[in-house]
């Protein structure tokens, strides 16, 4: 990524004391991260958890940010990791019923950043595909999809060998195409 | 979807490999059909998950509200004082109340490994009523008793409880272990008081 000049200059900037780096830094990802965590999780009360709990890691981490791997990798392994938690502390709290699930996906639907009613079908249609992979199918689907990343950054994201991440893509893909047919279907 | 069509679409295939892909599918129909599906499938799915018009009004706030988020962090937690203001008494409260729960047990326990003679009133009479409940003593066997005066009292009473002790298992709360052990260890003197005992109240 050609950006990785100046996000070493905002990071040390904002080592240096400059608040106002920090501020400028998100910028760059966040749209990167909001919609990585929307897909995973699904919705946007979810995906706005996760970007703030995303961005107190980076505040509280970018000072021990080892420059030698690039930033957006080390971003999207936090944005992963910090979705994959809530998508398992949501399956906890539903098998539990401590969570007012139904009441939930109201309120994200209410306070949704995409208004108007095409792209929000367009977004179901999406979600009622995704939701439905295993969790680790669904984030290299997105990943290779939507974050358009080589197997090389995924690997380096997830920590596991692009061999594995191929063949869990390849499972994605034909069940994405399998889960489609079937919408046409209905 | 074949693995062959997958490394095409997913760009794993080198130049080489990708001409001899592509002049398959010049000839391959039913290959280039499903090529087709798989292409416009992907790039329906890629456009659903990419809406062209968003509130912008949210990435413009998304640091004015972490802002907002990290003085909260950096303020005391005073979380124990009010989201668990319940939840931690409460278990508190379970967990005084468990160990009285277990030290009463603990109790019963003890006593019950007392002889007899050493019985509180309380506890003779749980004792008598336990056995009158449990231990089918019954006239036949006191007729027997008065009338073989001669009989060691303790060994009748203490075969009549034997031969109950499946129900005094079955039924007797504390540790029947113990129960047993009680009755087999019975002395002379104590089988007679229960027995004066049992036909002075009448439990029979």
């Amino acid at each position: 990524m050609a950006t990785s000049e100046s996000d070493e200059q905002l990071i040390n900037e904002f080592i240096s004391g400059n608040e106002t780096a920090f501020n400028r830094l998100i910028q760059k990802y966040q749209q990167k991260i909001y919609w990585h965590a929307r897909r995973m999780t699904g919705n946007h009360l979810d995906a706005d958890e996760v970007v703030q709990e995303v961005l107190i890691v980076i505040y509280k981490k970018l000072k021990d940010f080892k420059s030698e791997s690039s930033l957006y990798t080390w971003i999207y392994k936090i944005t992963s990791t910090r979705s994959l938690n809530l998508i398992n502390r949501r399956k906890i709290k539903d098998m539990f019923s401590l969570d007012d699930s139904e009441n939930r996906i109201d309120i994200a639907g209410n306070e949704d950043i995409v208004t108007d009613i095409e792209n929000k079908e367009k977004l179901e249609k999406l979600n009622s595909v995704l939701q439905k992979l295993p969790v680790k199918q669904r984030e290299v689907f997105i990943f290779r999809n939507f974050d358009e990343l080589t197997y090389d950054e995924i690997s380096r994201i997830t920590g596991k060998s692009a061999g594995a991440l191929k063949a869990n893509y390849f499972h994605a893909l034909n069940k994405v195409m399998d889960l489609m047919k079937e919408n046409k279907n209905e | 979807m074949n693995k062959e069509l997958f490394r095409y679409i997913d760009g794993q295939m080198d130049d080489r490999e990708k001409t001899a892909f592509e002049e398959k599918l010049k000839t391959d129909l039913s290959l280039k059909r499903d090529y087709e599906k798989a292409a416009a499938g992907l790039e329906l799915i890629k456009d659903c998950g990419k809406p062209n018009e968003i509130n912008g009004a949210y990435f413009n706030n998304i640091t004015v509200h972490f802002r907002e988020n990290l003085a909260k962090e950096k303020k005391p937690k005073l979380f124990f004082l009010s989201k668990y203001a319940v939840a931690v008494p409460a278990m508190l409260l379970c967990f005084l109340f468990s160990i009285v729960f277990f030290n009463k047990n603990a109790e019963k326990k003890i006593t019950i490994n007392k002889t007899y003679e050493n019985y509180n009133d309380k506890e003779k009479k749980e004792f008598l009523l336990e056995a009158a409940n449990n231990v089918e003593i019954n006239e036949d066997f006191i007729r027997e008793v008065d009338a073989h005066k001669e009989l060691p009292i303790e060994k009748n009473i203490s075969d009549e409880l034997n031969a109950e002790k499946i129900n005094a298992v079955k039924t007797i709360d504390l540790n029947d272990v113990e129960y047993r052990k009680l009755i087999e260890n019975i002395s002379e003197k104590d089988a007679d008081n229960i027995y004066s005992e049992i036909i002075n109240k009448n439990l029979l």
